[in-house]
């Protein structure tokens, strides 16, 4: 048996159909990201309130089905390979969400199954590898997926999958989703398990496409964003509802649905794919923002909540805004000088990041939005605050208690777990239990131990800043855990 | 996803042997054989599963594993004699169960196993390979294994861990040639978790493997009549369980290299079978005090820089490599003892002995490696 597949064709312009890739298995890769503004001049907000914008309507019902069975990333492992792999069997098929129809009933949650063009059919990756999570036990929608391990290098894995795969046309589709992979694999690494590369992952895809057509080139058209991506947690999709801007600097103003598209542009090469998406996609967002949180399992002190409401009132109100009967979210972007948490992120996207601007503002993406990146992060809702450890953007801080209390902040810490397993949650806190460390990554004596330490004073990674409960007594701060609880 | 790696990828090398068995059964229908097809119950159940958490325990390990379906034993070794000209050999034994059979019938796992050994020897002055194989099923009482002493045997060829040691004994006996060898591990053994290559961390491989980068190697060497004594280093491989024949599409190439300052080098490089995409390297560096060392793909360099055509099989190697581990500055050069090592025509592939040069900024490096691929078809894709 033998094959040739010239693999670089020219231009890049690929004409198969619409596989796209992302790995399969644990490690999903699509990203989420950030986008610029209005016509090709680039916008770059103020901190403060962010206006609303109106959003297009759609069915929260038909968007949940979309979600759970449509797949949005059209390239990846051929189906049979996938069973080759891993036998009749998926794994985690006890953890599902309802109303998975057809294939996907017999895949696991983040993977959904698409028939290529060339009427192969394959696994896909979706947006609930990032997006989804266990909380005892519980899988819950929206909850972002803070165990993700993104240490590991996605080409291998996607590569690997090649010893299941079968001469002729499946060949053909395994070859287009690595080829993908390979192409951005190495700006979706992070050092960390647990953190997120979504944003950097995005950035990459961008470099590869022409803006206007959206034609995959294999080499990048601009200068591809740095390798070494940002940490970032996975924000929770209930507060979508409440959030007037994406992200957490809050650059992704006006219509949100193809923001969160750009997630499946891995293997989206034309603009007639994209649109064809942006149709049943605009269900998928009215459903995100219909997502309620979940409410917190355990007991709850009703007096000390109570009290805790009159401490959140009067420290928190003005940025997290109001809970309860009568809600009010202030929608507030506050500047880096006054939450003085790691600016990076921030700082990143503002000021190094104005080639992917214009590249949002010229694509179809940006047709209805405009990225405007500012120079500060938003106060985000709390709603069901206590299931979203660890805390701030960069996942920086393990629990809700040490957010609190500044000096009570690990400086190295890792979560306190077998293997894999999931750590204890920890009522006290609010967070996943810990363990602090005496030593960063410089003292870690394998790759293994290295890649499980969040080391603080890695740039980007640093938990300072937000010390807005420093001043608080126990007792307050107790009283405020309790309340948060509520939320 | 991690064990999904390894069974994809270790496997592929530590197979290519036995794809001979199970998918290019026509080759072994020439031996005094049955067809294989008719042997082999392929969808047998009942092989024990290769679970999680292992460390090899010796002597024991060093034998054979009958309740798993496959197993492998490689020894690559290089040897002196007094006058100090060298003798290069490679030993493969694998081992197959045709099907599964109650753990506790000892007798039928002897009585069930197909037993191969190829012996591929260099000797000095000699410009082409010595080769000699073995083909037997333990039915017919010509091949066999036991667990007390520990000892694998295809006739008149065996491989033993003796009680009283941590070492092993190599007895090849056939008419032009003979090696009688003690083997002394010189380094501890190292599983494929130790390795993290391709950045495996704990995991089920769907097989176990360990290595022994570097054994002591003492004895006796016979030719057309002769003894010589001989001394030298050798390196084992030896992996057991569920090694699947298949590699799909990916082609895999291995390099073992003993450097002469104590170090040992074992690197990887995934390929995709058609030639496309850029191959993955994954290295691990082990120190002489055992300890390991992993590069990833973003840190080794890997290139072939030149490509010998088989005149046998018209198959194209890339024969002579350059390898450097940019993050410890170290840069070898791997040139082939002889082009010709082709192991195995029908497979299209190379397994076969290379001097290694090499420097670590200042300080020049020298030694000896192995390296195993796939060649490639005139068409430019690799053929399996
Ligand atoms: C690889 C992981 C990953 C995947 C897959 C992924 N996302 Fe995201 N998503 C993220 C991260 C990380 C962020 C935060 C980025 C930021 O704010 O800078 C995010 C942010 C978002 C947000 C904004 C939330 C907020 O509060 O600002 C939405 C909405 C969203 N993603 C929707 C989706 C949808 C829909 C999909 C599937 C099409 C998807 N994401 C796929 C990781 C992912
Ligand atoms: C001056 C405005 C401001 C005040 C006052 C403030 N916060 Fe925040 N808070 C923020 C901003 C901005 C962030 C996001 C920072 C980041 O991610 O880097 C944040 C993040 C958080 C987070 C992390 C959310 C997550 O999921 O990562 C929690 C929890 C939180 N605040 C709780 C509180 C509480 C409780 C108080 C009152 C003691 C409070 N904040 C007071 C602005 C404020």
């Amino acid at each position: 048996m033998r094959l040739t597949i010239p693999f670089r064709l020219g231009s890049g312009r690929r004409v198969l159909a619409g596989v796209l890739a992302t790995l399969a298995i644990q490690t999903s890769m699509v990203g989420c990201d950030r986008a610029p503004t209005e016509t090709l001049a680039i916008t770059k907000s103020e901190v403060g309130r962010v206006p609303a914008s109106a959003q297009r309507p759609g069915d929260p019902q038909q968007g949940y089905d979309a979600l759970i069975n449509r797949a949005i990333v059209t390239c990846g492992l051929p189906y049979d390979a996938y069973r080759r792999r891993t036998g009749p069997q998926s794994p985690n098929l006890d953890l599902q969400f309802p109303g998975r129809t057809g294939r996907n009933a017999e895949l696991p949650y983040m993977l959904t199954a698409h028939v290529a063009e060339s009427g192969i059919e394959l696994v896909t990756s979706n947006c609930l590898g990032c997006h989804a999570a266990t909380f005892d036990g519980e899988l819950i929608m929206g909850l972002g997926n803070e165990f993700l391990d993104l240490t590991v290098d996605p080409l291998i894995a996607v590569e690997g999958a090649g010893a299941f795969v079968a001469e002729g046309p499946e060949a053909t589709e395994w070859r287009r989703w690595a080829d993908r992979i390979r192409a951005i694999s190495d700006y979706m690494m992070t050092d960390t398990i647990g953190v997120n590369s979504a944003n950097n992952l995005t950035l990459a895809l961008m470099a590869h496409r022409d803006p206007e057509t959206l034609a995959w080139s294999d080499e990048p058209l601009i200068e591809p964003p740095p390798e070494k991506p940002l940490p970032v947690s996975v924000p929770p999709w209930w507060n979508v509802g409440k959030k007037r801007a994406m992200f957490y600097n809050a650059e992704g103003r006006g219509d949100q649905v193809r923001y969160m598209m750009l997630a499946s542009t891995v293997c989206t090469d034309s603009v007639d794919e994209a649109a064809a998406i942006d149709a049943w996609f605009v269900h998928v967002r009215a459903y995100l923002a219909s997502l309620e949180p979940p409410s917190y399992p355990y007991p709850i002190d009703p007096d000390l909540a109570n009290e805790g409401y009159r401490v959140f009132q009067a420290n928190c109100k003005k940025c997290h805004g109001t809970y309860g009967e009568d809600p009010f979210y202030p929608n507030k972007l506050v500047a880096l000088d006054k939450v003085k948490t790691d600016p990076l992120l921030a700082r990143k996207g503002f000021k190094e990041a104005d080639r992917f601007l214009h590249w949002f503002q010229r694509s179809f993406y940006g047709e209805l939005s405009q990225a405007a990146p500012a120079l500060g992060y938003i106060a985000p809702p709390l709603d069901g605050v206590w299931a979203t450890a660890p805390y701030l953007h960069n996942g920086s801080i393990p629990t809700i208690a040490a957010l609190l209390q500044s000096e009570s902040r690990p400086t190295y810490w890792e979560f306190d777990r077998e293997g894999d397993a999931r750590p204890a949650y920890d009522r006290n806190q609010l967070g996943w239990a810990y363990r602090v460390l005496p030593h960063g990554k410089a003292g870690a004596t394998s790759r293994n131990e290295r890649y499980r330490i969040y080391d603080t004073t890695s740039s980007g990674y640093g938990n300072q800043g937000h010390t807005f409960g420093d001043d608080l007594r126990t007792d307050e701060r107790l009283a405020l855990i309790e309340y948060l609880k509520t939320l | 996803m991690k064990p999904w790696i390894v069974s994809s990828l270790s496997v592929t090398l530590f197979v290519l042997l036995w794809v001979t068995l199970t998918r290019e059964s026509g080759e072994w229908v020439k031996a005094p054989n049955p067809s294989l097809e008719t042997l082999i119950d392929l969808d047998a159940d009942g092989f024990s599963p290769v679970v999680g958490a292992w460390e090899p325990r010796f002597p024991a390990d060093h034998g054979a594993h009958p309740t798993f379906r496959s197993e492998l034993w490689n020894l690559f070794g290089w040897l002196l004699d007094r006058q100090g000209r060298s003798y290069v050999f490679q030993v493969n034994l694998t081992r197959l169960a045709l099907r599964a059979e109650a753990a506790e019938r000892a007798s039928a796992w002897a009585t069930n196993q197909l037993f191969r050994g190829h012996l591929a020897l260099i000797l000095p002055g000699v410009a082409s390979v010595l080769a000699e194989e073995r083909l037997n099923r333990g039915a017919l009482g010509l091949a066999g294994l036991s667990s007390e002493p520990v000892r694998i045997w295809l006739e008149d060829w065996s491989l033993s861990a003796p009680v009283d040691s941590d070492g092993l004994l190599l007895e090849i006996a056939s008419d032009r040639t003979g090696l009688s060898l003690t083997l002394n591990p010189i380094k501890p053994s190292a599983t494929s978790n130790d390795l993290e290559l391709f950045g495996q961390g704990p995991g089920s491989p769907g097989f176990h493997l360990y290595l022994i980068p570097r054994l002591a190697v003492q004895g006796d060497l016979r030719l057309d009549g002769t003894q010589v004594q001989v001394q030298g280093t050798a390196w084992l491989d030896h992996a057991w369980g569920a090694i699947s024949g298949a590699p799909g599409q990916l082609a895999l190439s291995r390099f073992a290299v003993q450097l002469d300052d104590g170090r040992d080098l074992m690197c990887l490089e995934l390929r995709r079978r058609d030639g496309s995409g850029r191959p993955i390297p994954s290295c691990a560096l082990i120190g002489s005090d055992g300890r390991v060392q992993a590069f990833g793909r973003r840190e080794i360099r890997l290139e072939p820089v030149d490509e010998w055509r088989s005149p046998a099989t018209g198959a194209r190697y890339p024969l002579s490599w350059r390898l450097a581990l940019q993050p410890v500055g170290l840069e070898l050069s791997l040139e082939p003892l002889l082009e010709d090592q082709e192991l195995d025509p029908a497979l299209r592939l190379w397994s076969g002995a290379v001097e290694v040069k090499g420097r670590e900024g200042e300080a020049q490096l020298s030694g000896r490696g192995w390296v195993e691929l796939t060649g490639l078809t005139r068409s430019g894709a690799n053929e399996l």
